[in-house]
C-alpha cells in the first residue's frame, strides 16, 4: 500500500509537484535522519546533510526508475552526501558528537553506558569510511547487508568484509573498557 | 577446532551466517575455550552497544522547521533555473555496437595501411591501368579495321612481319 502511494507520489514529483515531494519525504525522513545522525554525530549536521540530500534527490528525480527501490536510491544519495560532508569536516577538523541518554538504566549503569557509547562513537570515527558507513547501516540502523551493498555500490560479500573489519577494530579499541565493565 | 579458526568465525556466528554444522562446532569450542568465549562476549557487547546508539526522537516542531527550511531551499534553488531543473529521465543509448564497429573499422584501416601502405591498392591500380586499357582497345580496333582490308589472313601476317622487320632494322640502325 505504501509502495503504491510512493509510486504515485514519485509520478507527481516528476511533473514538478512540490507538495508531493514533501509527502514523499515525510515517509522516509525519520529513518533517514537516524542514519544521518549516526554517521555525522550531531543533530544540526544531520539536519543539514539530510536537507542537502533531499534537494539532490528532488533534482535527480527524473533519473529515478520506477522499478528501482526508492528507499535504496534515496539512501545512496544520502550516504554520498554524508561522505562528502565528512570529508569536508575532516579537512576542517571540527567534529562534535552528541549522544542520546538511555533512560531505561539505573543512573550508575547509565553513566557507564553513556561513557561506553561515547567511546564507541570515538572508535567509530577512527574507522575507514566504508567500514564506518557499513557498520552504522548494519548495526546501528539495522539494515540488511544486500540493501547496504546496493547503497554503497558493491557486492554483499564486500559489505560483510567491511563490517567484519569494523567490528574487529572496534573490539580492539574498546577491549579495556569492555573487560572493566563486564 | 583451533582458536585461530574459531575467532575468525565469531562475528559470523553473531550474524547467523554459519551453516548448522559449522555453528555447532564453534559453539562446542566456545564451551571449552574461555578465551574465545570472552572474545565472543566482547563482540556481542560492541554490537549491543551499537544497536542502542539511537538517534534522538525529534519533536514535531523540529520537523515543522525542517519542512519549512527544505521548502525554502527548493524555492531558492528553483530561482536559479540553470542549476535547478528536474532533469527528464535520460534514454540511455547503448553505444557499445558503435564503439565495436568503430574499433573494427580502425583495425581494418590499420591492417590495410600496413599491408598496402605506399603500394597502390587494387582500385588505384585499376584506375591507373584504365588509360592503358583504353589505348590497347583503340589499338585493337585499329588493327581489326586494318585487318578488314586484308581478306587473306596471310597477307596480314606478312604485313606484321614486314612491320617487325622495319622496326627491327630501325632499332638496329
Amino acid at each position: 500500500m505504501i509502495e503504491i502511494a510512493e509510486g504515485l507520489l514519485i509520478d507527481k514529483v516528476k511533473t514538478g509537484d512540490d507538495d508531493a515531494f514533501q509527502q514523499l519525504v515525510s515517509l522516509h525522513r525519520e529513518k533517514a535522519f537516524g542514519l544521518c545522525y549516526s554517521i555525522v554525530g550531531n543533530v544540526e549536521d544531520a539536519k543539514d546533510v539530510l536537507q542537502m540530500a533531499l534537494v539532490k534527490a528532488y533534482k535527480g528525480m527524473g533519473n529515478f526508475k520506477k522499478n528501482a527501490s526508492f528507499y535504496t536510491w534515496l539512501y545512496r544519495i544520502l550516504v554520498n552526501t554524508a561522505r562528502d560532508f565528512l570529508r569536508k569536516k575532516a579537512r576542517e577538523k571540527t567534529e562534535v558528537f552528541e549522544f542520546a541518554a538511555d533512560v531505561s538504566l539505573s543512573p550508575e549503569k547509565r553513566i557507564i553506558n553513556a561513557e561506553l557509547k561515547q567511546l564507541l562513537d570515538q572508535a567509530i570515527c577512527t574507522l575507514s569510511e566504508n567500514q564506518r558507513i557499513s557498520f552504522i547501516m548494519r548495526h546501528v540502523n539495522g539494515m540488511k547487508v544486500n540493501d547496504i551493498a546496493q547503497i554503497i555500490h558493491c557486492r554483499p560479500a564486500t559489505v560483510k568484509v567491511h563490517i567484519y573489519r569494523a567490528v574487529k577494530n572496534l573490539k580492539k579499541q574498546l577491549t579495556p573498557y569492555l573487560t572493566a565493565t563486564g | 577446532m583451533l582458536c585461530f579458526n574459531a575467532r575468525k568465525k565469531l562475528y559470523a556466528l553473531t550474524e547467523g551466517d554459519l551453516s548448522g554444522s559449522s555453528a555447532e562446532e564453534l559453539k562446542v569450542h566456545l564451551d571449552s575455550c574461555a578465551k574465545c568465549a570472552e572474545e565472543y562476549g566482547r563482540i556481542k557487547q560492541v554490537l549491543e552497544l551499537a544497536s542502542k546508539k539511537e538517534a534522538p526522537k525529534m519533536p514535531p516542531e523540529f520537523w515543522a522547521e525542517f519542512d519549512r527550511d527544505l521548502r525554502e531551499k527548493l524555492v531558492r534553488e528553483k530561482e536559479t533555473p540553470d542549476t535547478f531543473t528536474i532533469r527528464p529521465e535520460r534514454t540511455k543509448i547503448n553505444l557499445k555496437p558503435v564503439y565495436a564497429l568503430a574499433a573494427m573499422a580502425m583495425f581494418l584501416i590499420s591492417v590495410s595501411f600496413y599491408l598496402f601502405g605506399g603500394v597502390p591498392t587494387k582500385s588505384r591500380l585499376n584506375a591507373a591501368s584504365d588509360e592503358r586499357l583504353v589505348n590497347d582497345l583503340l589499338a585493337i580496333e585499329e588493327l581489326t579495321e586494318e585487318a578488314m582490308i586484308f581478306d587473306d589472313q596471310d597477307i596480314l601476317l606478312d604485313e606484321i612481319f614486314l612491320l617487325e622487320e622495319v622496326n627491327g632494322s630501325n632499332g638496329s640502325a
